[in-house]
């Protein structure tokens, strides 16, 4: 095995790669992952969210029945599952939109609800004209609540991740500087792992054989470093224990989570898998650097011998 | 001269390649790894280990790890169920008039409480659970457990579904009789007063010092949909029977 050369300063300049790589590792998944709508919109794909929005609104309708007098299915016939879960990632996008680009238009939750209204508003007027109810201002009001209150459950139930009302909440204005934040720290922690990684090349650019061992160690050491907590959190399946327990919100947050999870964990395998790889090109570089050298050293020692022995 | 130093070099480099060297040199090569690695976690702990503080009293109010056990621990907690292995709450009270000792039992959330009649009214053995929540009001009338306890002097509260349990609840009228039954007591009651109030207005189902039972539904005056008043029928307690609690 070959001496590692410069070892003091290539080691404080490994550390200081490992750092600035995990800063730029946290940030850019905080700029490219999570303020992006992809992994959200996969995770209600995953979790059949539609589904489960539907039968949360199939058994509050149940029971919307037993106050209002009116069927559960004149409600839910009027709902369709792949709509829900397209307005409900719809609602993830805007929200996200709007959460990072202050610029951005205001979230709405974006529901048609021309089939529901309509299905609410021929069931009562049948009910009317056969039990001989006049049409009045009462009829009326009777009407619009049971509208409006069916129309609260849907667009509460479409906002599965809540992030609508954040918008609305005094975090949105925290998250818009947070983001401007996140934009930096990539730009400064990127900046600082290419200027680490330079240096370090140029500090030991005689020996370019050690140049894999450093790189392994840094990829392994940050590997390492996001796995531990990930793995942990993980096996104690820490975000199962989220407070709110509505099924459509926590069903969404804990597969986003897990989905997080699984990717970080993946890729830093990954990661530590090429460390590895790098290290043990290296000790196959300086078995056969030393191979050589020695080679050399006794095709030298020879040659000389043999040049005395003439003499 | 010159052919000395050549083969000198040699021996040195050879020495430089024995074996305690070599042995030092992979120590070195396969530990730096692992310092790195202890020297950046130990860097990271001790930079994050106050924003992680000031975090965590909000990651515990989003993440309860510890919500398992604080329930399985807890007696009684507010809007929860009743576990399997949860014991009675019995509990001996004494009558402040009469100095008398009676036995109570506290419902757990969502246990069968009570059962109410106004057979005037049509009403007849309606089963009332404790607590209002959606759930609870789909098995029958809840008792609202902001309330006093039924047995209790106060402002008993009890609500039900215009559609479902509490639909006869419109044909009580002054004067009818309610009786209400517990495991440890019967109550009966005379109607004294009924009121249409908006759902915003809280007055009849705040503590009072009257010994009253107040029950109340969604009053949409026998049509469809979802109304803004309620309908209060307030009942005056006249007769109170405690029985023997069989554990």
């Amino acid at each position: 095995m070959k001496r590692l050369y410069h070892y003091p300063l290539m080691l404080l300049l490994t550390v200081l790669e490992v750092l600035s790589l995990i800063g730029f590792e946290c940030s850019y998944f905080a700029q490219n992952v999570l303020f992006k709508p992809d992994i959200y919109t996969a995770a209600i794909s995953d979790e059949k969210i539609g589904q489960v929005i539907y039968d949360d609104l199939c058994e509050y309708f149940t029971q919307f029945s037993m106050p209002t007098g009116i069927p559960a299915e004149v409600f839910t016939d009027a709902l369709d599952v792949n709509y829900l879960e397209q307005c409900a990632k719809n609602t993830i996008s805007d929200s996200l939109a709007y959460l990072t680009n202050p610029n951005a238009t205001k979230p709405k939750i974006q529901y048609d609800f021309t089939s529901l209204d309509n299905s609410i508003t021929t069931y009562i007027e049948t009910y009317s004209d056969e039990n001989g109810i006049e049409r009045d201002d009462e009829y009326q009001k009777l009407l619009d609540n049971t509208i409006k209150t069916s129309h609260e459950q849907i667009i509460t139930k479409l906002d599965v991740l809540l992030l609508c009302q954040f918008a609305d909440s005094s975090l949105a204005p925290k998250l818009h500087q947070y983001s401007g934040y996140i934009n930096f720290a990539v730009l400064c922690t990127g900046a600082a792992s290419i200027f680490f990684l330079l240096v370090m090349i140029i500090a030991d650019i005689k020996h370019p054989r050690d140049l894999p061992y450093w790189v392994g160690t840094i990829l392994m050491c940050s590997a390492v470093t996001i796995l531990i907590p990930t793995i942990y959190l993980k096996k104690i399946n820490y975000f199962d224990s989220f407070i709110i327990r509505n099924m459509h919100i926590y069903q969404t947050v804990t597969g986003l989570f897990r989905r997080l999870l699984d990717n970080v964990i993946n890729f830093q395998f990954i990661t530590l898998l090429i460390g590895c790889c790098f290290i043990i090109l290296t000790i196959i570089i300086h078995l056969f650097y030393v191979r050589s050298v020695r080679k050399k050293a006794a095709a030298r020692y020879d040659y000389d011998e043999n040049e005395e022995s003439y003499n | 001269m010159k052919r000395t130093s050549a083969k000198h070099n040699a021996e040195v480099r050879h020495q430089k390649h024995s074996s305690s060297n070599k042995v030092l040199r992979a120590f070195t090569f396969v530990l730096t790894p692992f310092l790195i690695l202890v020297i950046v976690l130990s860097s990271l702990v001790l930079a994050l280990s106050k924003p992680y503080a000031q975090l965590k009293p909000y990651t515990n109010l989003v993440f309860d790890v510890s919500a398992k056990e604080a329930e399985s621990k807890s007696v009684r907690t507010l809007n929860k169920y009743r576990d399997d292995d949860a014991p009675l709450q019995i509990k001996e009270i004494q009558d402040d008039e009469t100095n008398e000792t009676h036995t109570m039992v506290y419902p757990y959330y969502g246990d069968y409480y009570a059962s109410i009649t106004c057979e005037n009214a049509g009403m007849n053995n309606i089963k009332v659970y404790s607590g209002t929540t959606e759930d609870v009001l789909t098995w029958g009338a809840g008792w609202y457990n902001g309330s006093v306890y039924i047995g209790h002097v106060g402002n008993v509260v009890i609500a039900g579904h215009n559609h479902t349990s509490f639909y006869r609840l419109p044909n009580c009228k002054i004067g009818d009789i309610v009786t209400l039954d517990t495991s440890y007591c019967k109550l009966t009651y005379i109607v004294s007063d009924i009121e249409v109030f908006h759902e915003t207005d809280l007055t009849y189902i705040r503590p009072s010092d009257r010994d009253i039972l107040t029950m109340y539904t969604c009053w949409n005056n026998g049509r469809l949909g979802m109304s803004e008043y309620r309908l209060a029928v307030i009942c005056d307690c006249v007769e109170r029977e405690w029985k023997e609690v069989k554990e």
